[in-house]
Formats: structure tokens, C-alpha cells, sequence
């Protein structure tokens, strides 16, 4: 047995632990991380799974990546490049299709095509909802204050909370209350008519949830994703060149730059602990390494239910950790294509296949696809979210053919009886009949398939019933009780171990959020000659 | 042709000029006429039985009082009296209107409708509009048109047709000379393009941009919604939000017709006197040619229209901020549009504004002036 | 003028605000459409000589302060109400029978679940604690969370000291717990199914929610303010029906001065510049009044009986949006005899029968119920609470024989295919069949049998799409978003019209508390 000594140990080399890391190593820190698989990046992958196909294998959008980790880490010059998506079509069963463009102008008139009270709705319903993204934003770059606590810093902290809800407009502030408590679809409602608009919006609320449009809380998860727009000039939902692991990449190349030493093949078995405080970790091959701060990007069901023995930890937290909901509700489907899917709605190739298609006929088929997985079923006819990377980056595939990336909603962790190839088998066929339905070439093209189910993310990235978000991003789990009520500081019951993953505050997305907070916290904690370095 | 230039305006594409300068244009809105396509205004037909207690509702001016025939300019406002929009009601028969916007506006009168018998049809893309505007615009349409035209008053309207195609004249404009605004069916809109053109070469009729009219209605003191306010709709904060009475448009509310969005309101805000008015500004031109004769040049002056916002002030202290200004070639006199707390908006007062000389902030005296700039009696006669 | 005020519907809420402002000093009129007073809470002869409670069984939580306020002691209620427990049949064994005494329903869990029977009292606890902090929040306005406005910071501190007061844990309980799914909250404390199923329903009553929709642990909690200790799924039945809670408050009105009218229905709120002038009945009589007070709900306040031009379209926008969706459908029976409820050979016990009987086997199942609604369509499968109200008041059946009332879930308003006599009764033989293989013979006992669909609610009632809370209660509906967030102190958008009834704050389920705040506010105005 080997042992290593390090200052820090960051668990899981996803981008949250990579910004972890980058972040401490840029302080002076003495870094490692420690990744299980034979890459970097988590659910943030690119893989080349068929010759000269490159999938972006999980996470395969990007919106939420914190401008600041961009600036700070330089991430574009560690080889950063985010493309935009142009658009979003949602193909309707009668032959028509709903358009979602990047000029504001032909969206109007789409829309108007469809309703001319929508169009009108849609100008003001993009205000409101940019206006409630950045009075919401704040709270990404924030510590969740503890509101039970009397420390002044909690108090400070809540009272800033506060402020930037007074600071709102009495109007704004009820609409903000609403999106908080309401389902997307009665928000929706509220606003527009046009069925198909509803669906393909209300979509946004359901991504990566186990919740459908009608159920109350998924309005929050609109605003969620909506945060993620309103960072560029229209649109910032985009696509990195060479798939999300080159995000994970350059985040990985410039924390190496400031001194992290990043393990690949080095699985963790165990946390060590030590009167109370983590003192290292234990590999799988018997390996130890020990450092004053061990940072876990791990959901917290692994990190503290696998990893940690319970007796070290306090009864309530480990209660609350097992109450923490995570269900997996999410499947992929990746494709290699030998021609571009020629929808019956817009025959032939155009500007369409370099944006998102959307499988949103109706709200009702959002919804019964939701109610599919309620009790223990993969949707029939699922929702899905279509891109075709290689159309932004002729990379991604060889000349003349083309990948696409799948995601697919309802595929539940806790299927019924379980999952197995037959299932997975007959949950891709039920994935291409779908988009099949809308383009009558789309089998015929398929080259390969690679079909993963909750329990396939689970076992390839070890999240948690393969659950994109670490845990539902449902009002009773979010800000001060993510993941755990009293335990949203990144901190954890054991000295000496923090969190960062996408189970702390602000959770999903490729965001790095919680990564940087974590490191910033780590080093208020730490020696102040390491924080002092960090600028601001 | 040569320079044309193209801008966005409610989400068609309209031309700034039709040529390298849109000089020409702007003179001949003065001197003989000016064409302008104004398409791209929202239009909405509002007929049925309450159709004028719809718009009622809706806008400020009383509706229900106007007669057939008549044309309203009027703004409208939300229920803290905070203007959304402005443009224009024509009363075209007893029970049936048509309101002009600068804004969407069909899902606002839709929602004022509820309990209402009355039908509401969004026809911007149906119906085109162009303006004749200038000394020259009554000749050259009553040659196109083929009547006489010299009973058509101020902010009337009639029917005509141009070449066999039937059209709508009202005597409008955006321009503050005299001109008319001619209303077709948008598929018929060339032809009638092609009429006046023909009809107007010899009283040197020219098409034009949005950089020339966009000078003429700063000489005339017409409003532009966001440039010269925003609409209440579109305001993020209070504060970007205007009352007619801010906008200096007093003269638009009719307080005494029943029940109109925002009057609670306006009537509220009426007795504690309006914070703010809409008035002209004009820049002194002794202190801008010494600010620029301080450095050793000769004044700079803008050669089109401006849209930025330019503080003012009084006794070092900000009193309001212009909106647009422009160099007037007519008047030969530097004009803005400004908002200015309401104790120093009496015309004859005495600020100063913030100008830009050779990369440095200065200050010019300016002068507060009543609205409009420009006058011309045939603007009415 | 006659009348300083008129308020407008006999119903709990509306004759305690009437009460509350005769009190005051003001002369009051109450005008009521029907020939009785209660509103939804009345006791009715649905067939000669049978009596159910029509709409529901349960009168809510009267606050202590209005029976102080009001002297009804004096008029003959009783502060201490009867509270009728939750009979959950069990396949194969005696049903479980939840009531106050905790030690006896853990008792009876026990052989089901030993786990669930020792999380019980703590379980019971917690909720007992929650609701505690519920009801310091309906005992005042709802507080304006964005006003900076000295009164409301004072009255959010207040609200703040008494979260403090919970303890950390309590505090993080509060917070956590009320936005749940009521699933998710059942699932946290116990694993039996059909106790999980049967106490899922009071987070789903009356609302068009399942229990996993998030919001429905706040149901849960709203439903059991004012219950004891321990009576979880319990009601608060007040003896003499629902109705008679109606019956002291009317006498409180008179004893206030106040006058009431039955047979008034009013048709027209008049408004002029702004201002209340008066209202016309039905009848064409028009009554000169400066403050008009509606106990109806806002959709049918502000849609019915206003002129639409007198509200901007954004406030009326707003009450377009409220969540009415009343999901529920009333059976009422008139039997021969007692019909026999059995378990396998076991006949069910007297304390079983007189509880509300809940079928609802598991939260999936009524999961699955909910679902229909959801799409519009009737639940082939609906939970439901059957009561026999004749056991404890026989008085209810007084030529003999007894009542069975049941409360079904989900028959939306909104029905895709429209409602139909056929579909009724189609429902109602549901409602019978799944009675039956608990109770067989049921059928054959039936003299006659009553069904309310949510149309036939609002057509008897007022209450618009038969919403019987005025509006979910769900937490984009609670407090300061309640009726709607412009408007959630009572007054209207024009001077002298007041809001009293459930679809405003702290809403339906709390007997009077929105006529008593909505009075205070009237009498602090002027």
C-alpha cells in the first residue's frame, strides 16, 4: 500500500470537481484528482463510441457554465469553444411544425402563424422571464445563507437574499412567486393558447425531473434553464466544439497549468476518517492518499451513503441525506447516421438540423409520456430534445454522415422489474419509432445505436439512478436545503470533507457553480495566505 | 440603386434612405414631397356594436365623441396610468375604426374586450400605408387621385381611389408639414406607389428613409416610443415608465368620458401635478461654437438625427436628459427632445446640456422651448 | 341610505364579516340568494324524511377568537366539535381506525406495519407542530412579503420570531415540508400502503392534484388545522350538521343589529367613478350602499357581477387564472337499513362505521385517479370518503332508516366528452360497486340516491366550477397570492368593494377566519 499526501483530494474528475481543483491548485494548493474512468468529464464526455463517430455521450448542451469560471480558469484559450445553437422545431402530428428561430423577427412571425394573441405574449413573456433570470442570477454566484442560524454571516446573508426579492417590482415579485410554486403548464396557460407552443416550453421545466408540465414545481425548472439564455447576445444555449468533454478538457487542461495532478483509472472505495474528520481517501486497489481537505463531487447518496460509514456521521444528516430525492427519469440515445432525417414538416436539409428538435406535438403527449414513468414504465412515446452536433462541428463525424444525440424523457430509474437489454433494446426501438413518425427516412439512416438507460449513466458515471442532476431540482431541495438542510455551505457534518457537485446549491447543468463556491469556501477555511490569492 | 440603406421596424425591413445621404429626402419634405412607406405600423380594424366603447376603454382621448370621418392621435395606458403606446384612431364608419400602434397591440384590446360585442382584426400585413408628406403632397395627390382635396381637413379622413384601386386618405403624417397618409390593400400598395411617384415628378416628389422623417418629426416635436419613452409594457423598473402628462400630452386625456384603463391614476397623479415634461430643448449656439472654438475648431454638428440619451442640467445639478436631437437644415437651429422635471420645464428656461467635444464631456446652454419646433401654417390650412 | 354595508351570500364566512360589522357599528344588510343560509355548508333533505350534508361534511376550523369575539357561547355552540375519525379498510382484517388516541392507533397499525405504528406518534407530532405555525398565519392578513411598508415589516418579523420559535428544526420542517408532494412526505414516515393511500387523500381534497403533485403537503397540513392532536384525516363535525354552525352565527348577526335576506339574490354590483354605489337584486329592487362585501367567490364577484370596464384586463387576467377546478362529486344515499360492512367473516366495529370510510388502497392508486382529471376525463377508479351521518345524529333520517354521503375524487369540471346525466349516474354506480365489495347488499338498500357533479355545484351554489374552496389551495394560491397577489387584502381594485369569502385569505377549511380579517380591514379603512 502506497500512500500519497496532498493538500486537497478532490472525488470525481467531472467538471465541478475539475473547477474544484482548478480553483485550490490556483490558490497554491496541492491538488489531486482522483477519476474512475479512463477520461475526464463525468456525464461532460465525448467519445468516440463507433469509429469516426464522436459522441457527446451524456450531457450534450451547454448554457449555464459560469462566465466568471470562464474568465477566471481562461478556459477558451485551454481550448474552449462554444457554438450556438440556432433553433428549436417541434414537428406537430398534422404535417406542421412550430419554429423557434434565432431572430427575434422570424419567431415573431412563426409564432404569429400559429396565434396572433401568442405573438404578442411571446415579446412580453420573454421580458418577464428575462427580467426573473437575472433577479434570480445572483443567487447562482451566492453561499446559501442558513436562515435558522443567528450568525451574522447567515443573517447578512439572508437579509441580501431578501433585498434582491424587495428590490423587485411588487408585479415581478409575484410572477417570480408563481414560477417558484406553479407547474409549468399552469404558468404556461397563463400566458398562451397555442398548444404546441405550451409543450415545447413546458419541456424545459420536465428536463431532467421526475415531474411532468402539470406537475407543481417544474415552473421552477423553466426558469432554471431560462437562466442559461441570457448570458450571450440571444441565445446561449450552445454547443462546445469536439462535444462537452472538450469543456471537461480545457477545465482539466488549465487546472493541470496551475499544478493539479489528475489520476485517471483511480476509484475511490472509501473515505478516511479520523476522530470525526476526513483524513483521506482509499483507492479500490488498495492505495491511500491523505490530505487535510478530501472534496467529494459525488451525489451525496454515494459520497455519504457508499463512501462514508454511517456511524461517522450525525443520525439527522444521514436521515436527510436518505430522504434527498434523486430518481432517475432520463435516458439517451445516441445515433450515427448515414444521411440527415428528412422531416415530413420541412422536407429536405436546411437551417432546422443545425438547431434542436423537439419532440413536443402536445402538452397531452408531454404528459402521458410523464405518466408512463409515474408507475414504473419508459414513455411509449417519449418527450425528446434531437441535436445534431455534427452539423455544428463536421468533426464530430465523417464526412457526409452525421451523429445525433437523443435525450429522452420518461426512461425511470426504478422501471419496473428493473432493467435489462430487452428493455433497453425495446426502449430505443420505442425512441426511433418516435422520431421515425416525423421523419420517414430516419431508420434507414441509422448506422449505429447506442441506447443508455438510467441504469446504464448510473453504472458508466455513477450518479445516482443515472439522475443528470444529482437530485431533483424541486423547491424543497434547493438553495439552503440542497442537498441538506443546514448543510447547503459546501461544508459536511465531517471536518475536513466538502461537497461540490451538482447536488449543492445551484445544482444541474454544466454550470461549474457549485465546483467554485466550494473552492472558495474551501479556502475561507483554510490558511489565509492560500485565500488571499484569490482574487476577490 | 446607390446607397440605399435598410433598418428593422416592427419586424419588416424599411429603407433609412434611398440614397448615399438621406439629405435630398429630408428637404424635400419641406420644400415639395416626400414618399414614405409606412407599412410597418400596426393596424387593427375594431368594428360591432361596441366598438367605440371598446377603444374607450382603451385609450385616453374620448372615441365615442369623435365624428365619422375623424382621425385621433391618442395614447393609451396601463391601470397606473403609465403610457404602453401611441398612434391613432380613425372613426371610419359608426361602428368601425382603425387604430394605428407603434406596438403589438392585438392581445391588449382582445383582453379589453371581455363583455363586449365587438371584433377585433389584426390587418397590418393586409393593409399598407404610405405618406405623402410636403408643400407639394396636396397637388400631387389630388393629380393621382383625381379629386379635389382642399375640404379634406387637418386629422380628417376620406376615400378615393388611385388608379381604380380604392384607397383611405387621412390628412396625417409624422412629419408636422403638410401631408396625407394614404391606406391600401397591401397587394395593391405598388401600383399606388407607382401613381404618386408618376403623379409627383413633376412637383419633385422623392422617395424616403426613416433618417429623414426621423429629422422632420424632431422639428415637429412628435414623439417616438423607445427612443423618447418606453412602453410601460416593455419598462423593467418604474422608472422607465411615463404618464401622458410626463409625455406632455395633457391634451390627449379626456378625465371627464367614463372608465379608461389608468384614470384612477392619471387622476391621482393630476392633482399632485406631473413629476416630469416632455419639451423641447434647444442648444445654444454661441456656447457650442466656443466650447469648440476653445480647442481651435469650428462646431461639429450632428448630421443625422440622434437617439441617445443626453443629461441636462441646472445649476450642476441634473433637472432631465434629451432624448433625440437633431441639427435642423430648415430652422438652422440644434433641437432635442427632452424630459425635464416638471419646475423647470416653463419654455425660456435656462440649462445646460452635455456635449461631446473632441472626446471630452463639455456643457452648451440650452433652452426650454414649447413643442413643436416647426409650425407651418399649411400644416393645417 | 339604509345600510352602511350590504354583504353578499349567507355563508359562513359572510355572516361572520356581517356579525363583525354590525359589531362595529355599522348597519348591515346580508343578502342571500337561497332560501337557507350556510352557503356550501348546509344540511338539506335530499329525499322525503333523508338529509345529507349537500356539499360537505366537514364546517372547518372556527379560530377561537371569532366565538370570543361574537359571544357565541352565549348563542349555543360548543367550542369542543365532535371530530370524526378515518376508518381505513384493510384487505382480510379490520379496518384501521384512526382517532385521537395515538396509542390506540399505533395499536391498530401495528399488525399491518410494525414500522409505521412507531413512527406514528412522532409523525403526529410533527404536524401538530406545523399546523400550529399555520394557524398563527391565519389569524392575521396575509403578510405583503414585498411591501417595505413599517406595518408589514413589523407583522413579517412577528412572523419571523414565531418561525424562530419552532426551533431549527422546526423552522427547516416548515420550510421543507409545505412545498412537498404529500408523497413524498408519506413515503418519508411510513411504508404501509394503505395507510399511506387513506392519508394521502386530505392533501388531494378538493383539489386537482395527485399526491405527488408538489404543493399537496400544504393540503395536507391546511386540512388538519384546528383537528386534535393525533387525528390525522380526522374532520371537524359539528353536531346538528354541518349547518349549524350557520344557524349561531346568523343569530350573531341579528344580535349585531344586522339584517338578512333570504331569497335576495344580488345580480349587479353598481360602480360609478371608481366607487361602490349599491347593488340590484334580482328582483329589480336596487339598494343605495357604500361598502358591498361578496362572500362569493372572485371568479363569479368580478366576472358576474361587475362590469368589465370598470377593472383593468391585467387584474381581471389574474382572476381568469385562478385555479377553480373543482374535481369533486357528491353521492348522497338514502338507505333502508344500516348496511353491513364486512372484512372477509369480520364485521366492522361501530367505532369503523362512524368514521369516514376511505377507499383509497394505495397513493398510486389515487395517483392514477388524479390522472384521469388531468386529461379530463372521470377517474374509472376514484378514491372516495363515505359517511354515515344517521349513526351519530339519527335526526338526519327522521322516518328511519339511515344516509350514506360519499365524496369522491377525481370528476373534473372540465369533462372532454361534457357532462351527462348518464355519465352521473354512471358515476355514481361506481361509487356503489366499490361500496359494495366492502358492504354487500349495498345496492339492494338504496331508496334513492342524490348526485352532485361539480356543474351541479356551481348551478345550486355559485361556487363557479364547483371549486368548493373558492380556488385550490395549493402555494401559488396561499396567503399574499390569494385570491390573486394584486389584490390579496380584501379590498377590490374600486373603492368600497370587499372580498370576504374562502377564495381569499387564510381561505376555505377555516370556519369565518377570512369574514373576520376581511371585516377588520373594512373597519380599519374608515
Amino acid at each position: 500500500m502506497t500512500v500519497h499526501r496532498y493538500d486537497a483530494i478532490v472525488i470525481g474528475g467531472g467538471h465541478n470537481g475539475l473547477v474544484n481543483a482548478a480553483y485550490l491548485a490556483r490558490a497554491g494548493k496541492k491538488v489531486v484528482v482522483l477519476e474512475r474512468r479512463h477520461l475526464v468529464g463525468g456525464a461532460a464526455v465525448t467519445e468516440e463510441i463507433f469509429p469516426g463517430f464522436k459522441y457527446s455521450v451524456f450531457s450534450y448542451v451547454v448554457s449555464l457554465l459560469r462566465p466568471e469560471i470562464i474568465r477566471d480558469l481562461d478556459l477558451p484559450r485551454h481550448g474552449l469553444e462554444i457554438l450556438p445553437l440556432e433553433s428549436t422545431i417541434t414537428p406537430m402530428p398534422n404535417g406542421d411544425y412550430l419554429g423557434g428561430w434565432a431572430d427575434h423577427d422570424i419567431t415573431r412571425r412563426e409564432i404569429y402563424r400559429h396565434s396572433k394573441r401568442d405573438a404578442d405574449a411571446y415579446d412580453e413573456y420573454n421580458k418577464l422571464m428575462h427580467h426573473m433570470a437575472m433577479a434570480v442570477k445572483p443567487l447562482l454566484a451566492m453561499v446559501p445563507p442558513d436562515p435558522t442560524s443567528l450568525a451574522p454571516s447567515d443573517l447578512k446573508g439572508m437579509l441580501k437574499f431578501a433585498g434582491m426579492f424587495r428590490s423587485l417590482s411588487t408585479r415581478h415579485f409575484h410572477a417570480l412567486y408563481k414560477l417558484m410554486t406553479m407547474s409549468a403548464g399552469d404558468f404556461l396557460d397563463e400566458w398562451y393558447e397555442t398548444d404546441v407552443l405550451k409543450a415545447t416550453k413546458s419541456a424545459s421545466g420536465i428536463i431532467g425531473t421526475f415531474m411532468g408540465p402539470r406537475t407543481p414545481g417544474s415552473a421552477y425548472v423553466l426558469l432554471h434553464h431560462y437562466m442559461g439564455e441570457i448570458d450571450g447576445a440571444f441565445r446561449a444555449w450552445g454547443f462546445a466544439k469536439g462535444g462537452t468533454g472538450a469543456i471537461s478538457e480545457s477545465i482539466a487542461s488549465a487546472a493541470r497549468e496551475h499544478g493539479a495532478e489528475i489520476r485517471l483509472n483511480a476509484a475511490v472505495s472509501r473515505i478516511i476518517t479520523k476522530g470525526g474528520r476526513a483524513i483521506g481517501v482509499a483507492l479500490e486497489d488498495g492505495d491511500e492518499f491523505h490530505a487535510p481537505v478530501v472534496v467529494t463531487s459525488l451525489d451525496p447518496k454515494r459520497s455519504f451513503l457508499v463512501l462514508t460509514e454511517e456511524k461517522d456521521l450525525p443520525a439527522d444528516f444521514v436521515e436527510d441525506v436518505k430522504r434527498y430525492k434523486i430518481r432517475g427519469s432520463s435516458g439517451k440515445v445516441n445515433l450515427a447516421l448515414s444521411e440527415l432525417p428528412d422531416f415530413t414538416c420541412l422536407p429536405g436539409r436546411g437551417p432546422h438540423h443545425r438547431g434542436a428538435i423537439s419532440i413536443s406535438p402536445t402538452m397531452e403527449y408531454v404528459e402521458t409520456a410523464y405518466d408512463d414513468a409515474k408507475y414504473g414504465n419508459f414513455s411509449r412515446q417519449p418527450y425528446m430534445d434531437i441535436v445534431l452536433p455534427s452539423m455544428i462541428d463536421p468533426d464530430m463525424a465523417p464526412p457526409g454522415k452525421h451523429v445525433m444525440s437523443i435525450f429522452v424523457q420518461y426512461a425511470p430509474s426504478n422501471i419496473t422489474g428493473g432493467w435489462d437489454a430487452t428493455k433497453r433494446d425495446a426502449f430505443g426501438d420505442a425512441v426511433v419509432d418516435a422520431v421515425a413518425r416525423f421523419a420517414p427516412n430516419f431508420k434507414s439512416s441509422i448506422l449505429h445505436r447506442q441506447v443508455l438507460t438510467p441504469a446504464d449513466i448510473e453504472s458508466i458515471t455513477g450518479l445516482t439512478d443515472g439522475n443528470i442532476f444529482q437530485g431533483e431540482l424541486a423547491l424543497h431541495q434547493l438553495f439552503f436545503l440542497r442537498p441538506a438542510p443546514g448543510w447547503a455551505k459546501f461544508r459536511t457534518p465531517l471536518k475536513g470533507l466538502y461537497q461540490c457537485g451538482a447536488a449543492t446549491h445551484p445544482g444541474g447543468g454544466i454550470m461549474g457553480a457549485g465546483g467554485r463556491l466550494a473552492a472558495l469556501e474551501i479556502l475561507k477555511d483554510t490558511s489565509l495566505p492560500f485565500a488571499a490569492r484569490v482574487p476577490r | 440603386m446607390l446607397g440605399q440603406s435598410w433598418r428593422r421596424w416592427a419586424g419588416c425591413v424599411v429603407a433609412s434612405s434611398y440614397e448615399l445621404s438621406h439629405e435630398r429626402e429630408y428637404y424635400a419634405i419641406r420644400n415639395s414631397a416626400a414618399l414614405f412607406d409606412v407599412s410597418p405600423l400596426y393596424k387593427y380594424h375594431v368594428s360591432g356594436r361596441d366598438a367605440a366603447r371598446l377603444l374607450d376603454r382603451v385609450v385616453t382621448r374620448n372615441v365615442g365623441a369623435a365624428k365619422v370621418g375623424q382621425v385621433l392621435y391618442t395614447c393609451w395606458c396601463d391601470r397606473d396610468g403609465k403610457v404602453i403606446d401611441d398612434g391613432t384612431v380613425s372613426r371610419l364608419d359608426d361602428q368601425r375604426f382603425r387604430l394605428t400602434a407603434a406596438d403589438p397591440n392585438y392581445r391588449w384590446l382582445g383582453d379589453n374586450a371581455r363583455q363586449l360585442s365587438v371584433e377585433i382584426e389584426d390587418v397590418s400585413e393586409k393593409l399598407g400605408a404610405l405618406a405623402l408628406q410636403g408643400p407639394n403632397a396636396r397637388v400631387i395627390l389630388e393629380q393621382a387621385t383625381e379629386s379635389d382635396l382642399s375640404k379634406l381637413k387637418y386629422f380628417r379622413l376620406t376615400t378615393s381611389s388611385i388608379r381604380g384601386i380604392p384607397v383611405t386618405i387621412t390628412r396625417t403624417g409624422y412629419t408636422g408639414d403638410l401631408g396625407y397618409e394614404i391606406w391600401v390593400d397591401s397587394a395593391a400598395a405598388v401600383p399606388v406607389w407607382d401613381a404618386l411617384i408618376e403623379s409627383g415628378t413633376p412637383y419633385g416628389i422623392t422617395p424616403a428613409g426613416m433618417l429623414a422623417l426621423d429629422m422632420a418629426r424632431i422639428e415637429a416635436g412628435l414623439l417616438l416610443i423607445e427612443v423618447d419613452y418606453f412602453s410601460s409594457r416593455h419598462a423593467l423598473i418604474d422608472a422607465q415608465t411615463s404618464s401622458p402628462y410626463e409625455l406632455s400630452l395633457d391634451w390627449t386625456v379626456a378625465l371627464d368620458k367614463p372608465q379608461f384603463n389608468g384614470r384612477r391614476a392619471i387622476r391621482a397623479e393630476l392633482a399632485r401635478g406631473p413629476a416630469w415634461r416632455f419639451v423641447g430643448v434647444e442648444v445654444d449656439w454661441t456656447t457650442l461654437e466656443a466650447n469648440y472654438n476653445a480647442i481651435g475648431l469650428a462646431p461639429r454638428l450632428p448630421t443625422q438625427a440622434w437617439r441617445t440619451s443626453v443629461p441636462l442640467y441646472l445649476g450642476g445639478k441634473q433637472v432631465g436628459y434629451a432624448t433625440s436631437g437633431s441639427w435642423s437644415p430648415l430652422l438652422k437651429r440644434y433641437l432635442t427632445l427632452a424630459h425635464v422635471e416638471a419646475r423647470h420645464a416653463k419654455p425660456g428656461t435656462q440649462l445646460e446640456i452635455e456635449i461631446t467635444v473632441e472626446h471630452r464631456r463639455k456643457r452648451a446652454l440650452a433652452t426650454v422651448h414649447s413643442l413643436p419646433f416647426f409650425n407651418p401654417e399649411r400644416k393645417r390650412s | 341610505m339604509r345600510y352602511d354595508a350590504l354583504v353578499i351570500g349567507g355563508g359562513v364566512n359572510g355572516l361572520t364579516a356581517a356579525a363583525y360589522l354590525g359589531r362595529a357599528g355599522k348597519r348591515v344588510l346580508l343578502a342571500e340568494r337561497r332560501a337557507a343560509l350556510g352557503g356550501l355548508c348546509v344540511t338539506e333533505e335530499f329525499h322525503p324524511g333523508f338529509c345529507a350534508n349537500t356539499c360537505v361534511d366537514d364546517a372547518g376550523w372556527l379560530p377561537p377568537e371569532i366565538a370570543t369575539d361574537l359571544g357565541l357561547a352565549a348563542l349555543g355552540y360548543a367550542p369542543t366539535f365532535a371530530a370524526q375519525s378515518l376508518t381505513i379498510p384493510i384487505a382480510g382484517a379490520a379496518p384501521i381506525v384512526i382517532t385521537p388516541d395515538m396509542r390506540a392507533t399505533a395499536d391498530a397499525i401495528r399488525p399491518h406495519s410494525a414500522h409505521d405504528a412507531a413512527k406514528w406518534r412522532e409523525f403526529c407530532a410533527l404536524i401538530a407542530r406545523l399546523c400550529g405555525f399555520m394557524e398563527s398565519l391565519y389569524g392575521v392578513r396575509a403578510p405583503a412579503v414585498e411591501s417595505t411598508a413599517p406595518a408589514d415589516l413589523l407583522a413579517m418579523l412577528g412572523l419571523g420570531r414565531k418561525l424562530r420559535g419552532l426551533g431549527r428544526r422546526g423552522m427547516i420542517d416548515v420550510i421543507r415540508t409545505m412545498p412537498m408532494p404529500v408523497a413524498d412526505l408519506l413515503d418519508e414516515w411510513f411504508e404501509h400502503e394503505a395507510l399511506k393511500g387513506a392519508l394521502s387523500t386530505a392533501g388531494v381534497l378538493n383539489v386537482q392534484h395527485g399526491p405527488q403533485s408538489g404543493g399537496t403537503a400544504l393540503v395536507f397540513l391546511h386540512n388538519h388545522i384546528g383537528l386534535p392532536v393525533g387525528h390525522i384525516g380526522g374532520r371537524r363535525v359539528s353536531r346538528g350538521g354541518v349547518g349549524s354552525v350557520s344557524t349561531v352565527l346568523q343569530a350573531a348577526v341579528r344580535n349585531a343589529g344586522g339584517e338578512i335576506r333570504t331569497g335576495a339574490e344580488v345580480v349587479r354590483i353598481r360602480v360609478k367613478d371608481d366607487r361602490v354605489t349599491g347593488v340590484a337584486l334580482a328582483s329589480g329592487e336596487e339598494i343605495d350602499v357604500p361598502i358591498v362585501v361578496s362572500g362569493l367567490d372572485p371568479r363569479r364577484t368580478f366576472t358576474t357581477l361587475l362590469d368589465a370596464g370598470d377593472f383593468d384586463p391585467e387584474f381581471l387576467h389574474a382572476i381568469d387564472c385562478i385555479r377553480l377546478r373543482g374535481p369533486q362529486v357528491r353521492v348522497h344515499m338514502a338507505l333502508a337499513e344500516l348496511p353491513r360492512f364486512t372484512s372477509g367473516a369480520t364485521q366492522w366495529s361501530d367505532a369503523a362505521l362512524r368514521g369516514a370510510i376511505t377507499i383509497a388502497p394505495s397513493m398510486s392508486y389515487v395517483e392514477k385517479a388524479y390522472d384521469a382529471a388531468k386529461h379530463g376525463r372521470i377517474a374509472e377508479r376514484p378514491w372516495l370518503h363515505a359517511s354515515i351521518p344517521t349513526l351519530d345524529d339519527p335526526s338526519m333520517a327522521s322516518s328511519g332508516g339511515h344516509v350514506l354521503s360519499v365524496q369522491a375524487q377525481y370528476a373534473p369540471y372540465r369533462l372532454r366528452v361534457g357532462w351527462t346525466p348518464e355519465r352521473r349516474a354512471a358515476f355514481a354506480d361506481t361509487v356503489i360497486q366499490m361500496l359494495e365489495e366492502h358492504a354487500p347488499g349495498l345496492s339492494g338498500l338504496v331508496l334513492h340516491r342524490e348526485v352532485l357533479a361539480p356543474p351541479d355545484i356551481e348551478s345550486r351554489f355559485g361556487a363557479t366550477e364547483g371549486s368548493l374552496l373558492h380556488g385550490e389551495l395549493t402555494l401559488d394560491q396561499f396567503l399574499f397570492a390569494r385570491p390573486v397577489a394584486s389584490n390579496a387584502r380584501y379590498a377590490a381594485p374600486v373603492d368600497g368593494l370587499w372580498l370576504c369569502g374562502s377564495g381569499t385569505h387564510p381561505g376555505a377549511g377555516t370556519a369565518g377566519a377570512s369574514g373576520r380579517l376581511a371585516a377588520k380591514e373594512i373597519v380599519a379603512r374608515k
